[in-house]
């Protein structure tokens, strides 16, 4: 039987007392909220040894932070707890097709759910404030050439910007082709899309499958599978 | 009261940078990314204005005259500073000129008087 649970109290006062993997309570910070200092996102999950799948979304287990080396590949599974520096690139294929550049630390915890249930993923952050926000970019799939940035005033304006402008970002990169032409190889970068699957236009559920961010999964998949297994050939 | 001073400093030789990268210089103090490009020397500041990365130690796009940061890729105009991606992100430049194969810097200074 489907019971609602009514809280009337400020989701301040009483934060303390949650348990944030409660049902009635995770379901709350199911996209991103602000409460009190930090901001919150949990998700119900396929969390297993093997990776994470999202329903919507499919295998989100890869993720990739750029730095002097390019991107660097980090596998998700369950019990992962990973931080993302601030100011560090990273990207998530098939979950979100660009960049994120966060000036707060990004925490990411994975949880394994009940017998047969779905875990939970937990993303923590610090409210960003004054002129602290953050960035969605894109770089070229081949050479790594910045191509295009959008700087959300977070700080200022809220957590409302970052959902405003990330959609913005999106669609001014997949509406012009220049901006997806790299100007260093000349090659156009593939059409992205947003975090939620549920704003997708069929041409961005189309690059959530196959888009941007395919390429760095092949190549490190290549990569992966020409290494030598435990040291041996 | 502080008095805004106009140095002239001679860093290097111009045959001492390869055409098409990025030198670490110190002058007054600074540290300062050198790019030769042709016979033409650019200067800027030696830290990303993104995260603090080594411009010195990034790549020099000669066809498009920029300077890009070796950590996370930002692109930077060597004339202006200005990020190419996001212009309200600019790195300080100094005015650079070559005399008699002697690479000269102008470097503004705040001085208390």
């Amino acid at each position: 039987m489907h019971v609602e649970t009514t809280i009337s109290e400020p989701l301040e006062k009483v934060i303390d007392d949650w348990d944030f993997l409660e049902a009635t309570v995770a379901k709350k910070f199911s996209t991103f909220r602000a409460v009190g200092s930090n901001i919150y996102g949990v998700r119900r999950r396929a969390v297993g040894a093997d990776g994470i799948t999202d329903m919507k979304k499919g295998n989100i287990s890869a993720v990739f932070e750029l730095g002097p080396n390019g991107p660097v590949r980090h596998e998700m599974h369950a019990n992962n707890f990973h931080i993302i520096a601030s100011g560090t690139p990273h990207h998530v294929p098939h979950s979100f097709g660009h960049w994120h550049i966060n000036d707060m630390e990004e925490l990411a915890v994975k949880f394994v759910g009940a017998d047969g249930e779905l875990g939970y993923s937990l993303l923590i952050m610090r409210t960003p404030t004054g002129k602290e926000g953050e960035s969605i970019s894109w770089y070229c799939e081949r050479c790594l050439t910045m191509l295009y940035e959008l700087r959300l005033r977070t700080g200022e304006l809220g957590l409302g910007e970052f959902w405003r402008g990330e959609r913005a970002a999106v669609t001014t990169f997949n509406s012009d082709p220049k901006i997806r032409t790299c100007p260093e190889c000349n090659h156009v970068n593939p059409m992205a899309y947003v975090w939620n699957p549920a704003k997708d236009s069929p041409e961005e559920a189309r690059a959530r499958l196959e888009g941007y961010g395919s390429a760095f999964l092949k190549a490190s998949e290549a990569a992966l599978s020409a290494a030598p297994l435990n040291g041996k050939s | 009261m502080v008095e805004d001073t106009l140095e002239r400093v001679t860093v290097c030789r111009l045959d001492e940078l390869e055409d098409g990268t990025a030198t670490e210089v110190t002058a007054r103090g600074r540290k300062i990314a050198l790019c030769r490009v042709g016979d033409e020397v650019f200067a800027m500041q030696d830290a990303c204005p993104h995260r603090g990365g080594p411009l010195s130690y990034g790549r020099v796009s000669q066809q498009r005259l920029e300077l890009i940061c070796p950590w996370h890729f930002f692109r930077f105009d060597l004339r202006t500073g200005a990020s190419i991606t996001n212009p309200a992100m600019i790195n300080e430049t100094y005015p650079a000129v070559v005399e008699n194969g002697d690479v000269v810097i102008e470097i503004r200074s705040k001085h208390a008087r």
